[in-house]
């Protein structure tokens, strides 16, 4: 499980990320449960992802469903095009990421529906579970959405 | 306008700075990746075929073995009498019952294992399956 004390030796946040139309600055993570952090965009030339599901029904363990924007899980996609990387569960698009340049990066489009997560987005807002958010920013924040249970 | 983060509800939040973790709730659907593997499909038929004890010369190859150890012991005295000098022997027919005994109740144990037996095959068929069937990982909904 990939927890706040537990990285990727290669990962390194953006400084700058714009996260479904709110700007996340500093390299704060942008979603934990308690430690566990089901997803990270790091630094590279195109973004690179590390996502995390929800293993069993109630439980809250999490199991790798993609690796470095490699896919460890058959029912996942990982499609790369141009400097976008997008992300699919069985042909749905759960993740679409952009770079802009190296210090920014640009997630347009989030459903974590099909992974048990009530979190979806697009380029312009944010919804968690009937929260919506738009146009903030996150300002220095160690992690910007804390996932109650 | 600055946010002290913490818990917030439904509505609407826009142009905000926000310096704490915005904490949320009841984000969970109850849908999750698990592994499984195929079921082995047990009809009833071969649920009586496990039931049953498969081939009946198995134990008729035991039955007459042990009768023909049963029937050793008979002799043995005899035999005991034999090997230490005495005049009472072991005839040959004696010993060619025994063998007889032995012999058939080892026959009958080896045409049981290779005569086709609907157990064992089914048996060996679920140690294939379980041995080949792809693990599936799929996404399941927690039961209501």
């Amino acid at each position: 499980m990939i927890t706040t004390d537990n990285l990727p030796a290669n990962y390194k946040p953006y400084q700058n990320l714009i996260f479904c139309g709110n700007n996340i600055t500093g390299g704060g993570h942008i979603f934990a449960m308690g430690k566990v952090l089901p997803l990270l965009v790091g630094m590279g030339t195109l973004p690179r992802i590390w996502l995390q599901a929800i293993s069993a029904p109630g439980s809250k363990v999490f199991i790798s469903i993609v690796d470095d924007s490699k896919s460890t899980h058959p029912a996942v996609d990982v499609i790369t095009d141009g400097s976008k990387v997008v992300v699919s569960v069985r042909g749905k698009t759960v993740l679409a990421a952009e770079s802009i340049d190296e210090q920014r990066a640009i997630v347009s489009e989030l459903d974590f529906r099909p992974l048990g997560l009530n979190l979806f987005g697009n380029s312009s807002s944010l919804n968690l579970g009937g929260m919506q958010m738009s146009q903030n920013t996150f300002s220095g924040v160690g992690v910007a959405f804390g996932l109650g249970a | 306008m600055n946010t002290d983060g913490g818990r917030m509800s439904e509505g609407v939040y826009e142009n905000q700075v926000i310096t704490h973790t915005v904490m949320t709730e009841n984000l969970f659907t109850g849908v999750s990746i698990g592994t499984f593997q195929e079921d082995f499909q047990l009809c009833e038929a071969d649920f009586l075929r496990l039931k049953n004890d498969g081939t009946p010369l198995t134990s008729w190859s035991l039955n007459i073995f042990f009768a023909s150890i049963g029937y050793g012991m008979s002799i043995l005295p005899k035999w005991i009498s034999e090997i230490s000098g005495k005049t009472e022997k072991v005839s040959q027919s004696e010993w060619a019952v025994l063998a007889l005994g032995l012999a058939m109740s080892l026959l009958l144990f080896i045409v049981g294992k290779f005569i086709p037996n609907e157990k064992k095959e089914l048996l060996n068929r679920m140690t294939q399956h379980f041995k080949s069937a792809p693990k599936k990982r799929q996404f399941v909904r927690e039961q209501k």
